[in-house]
């Protein structure tokens, strides 16, 4: 007799937003600003972000806090 | 002063134990119930009626589970195969704290996992004493 002993789908949810928490950790961009203050990102962004391929840079690094976030609403 | 047992007339599980007066021994099983006098205090899960006509209590054997594997893949399909008497309740404690309980109607038992972590498997079947395997899903 077989017996799969599945998980259920709450934590399967839970475990997929870790993994996705700790890829954003892990990225170079916002592991870089998130040790800095309001003021020193500012100055970041103006410094950094000069031409559309940095900005998508930017916003595709936000956007992966930004989904976190919302799961958590 | 007597130590006796109550058990079930069909398969003599223990049902309960105690301490009576010898008159008052009868008077502690009720319908389905038959009663036994031992010259121990005994305990259900270690024991049970092995000859419910004479009423002689033995200890429950001891239930040697061997599963083929203690380490699987948590991928819904590496299976641990683990042999157990037809009709053994199989309980299985999850690393989240819930359980899953089944019956095995036809043995071996086949488990698979899809969460990685410490699944603990409990099984019984009577007149066997409990048994338990650790399976690792990595």
């Amino acid at each position: 007799m077989r017996l799969d002993v599945r998980a259920p789908l709450y934590l399967k949810r839970e475990d997929q937003f870790r993994k996705d928490a700790e890829s954003a950790k892990a990225d170079i961009l916002l592991s870089a600003l998130a040790t800095k203050s309001p003021a020193e990102v500012a100055a970041w962004i103006d410094a950094n972000v000069t031409n559309l391929a940095s900005a998508k840079q930017v916003l595709r690094a936000l956007a992966k806090v930004v989904a976190l976030l919302v799961r958590r609403l | 002063m007597k130590n006796y047992v109550v058990f079930e007339e069909l398969s003599g599980k223990i049902l309960r134990s105690g301490v009576a007066p010898e008159e008052m021994v009868p008077l502690q099983a009720g319908a389905g119930e038959r009663w036994a006098i031992t010259p121990d205090s005994v305990r259900d899960d270690t024991h049970y009626v092995s000859d419910v006509k004479l009423g002689l209590v033995s200890p429950r054997p001891s239930l040697t589970l061997a599963p083929s594997k203690t380490t699987v893949a948590a991928d819904g399909v590496d299976a641990a195969v683990i042999d157990v008497p037809a009709n053994a309740e199989v309980v299985v404690e999850m690393p989240w704290n819930e359980e899953l309980r089944t019956t095995v109607a036809t043995p071996p038992l086949e488990l698979t996992f899809d969460r990685p972590g410490i699944y603990r498997v409990k099984v019984s079947a009577f007149p066997y004493r409990d048994a338990w395997v650790e399976i690792h899903a990595a």
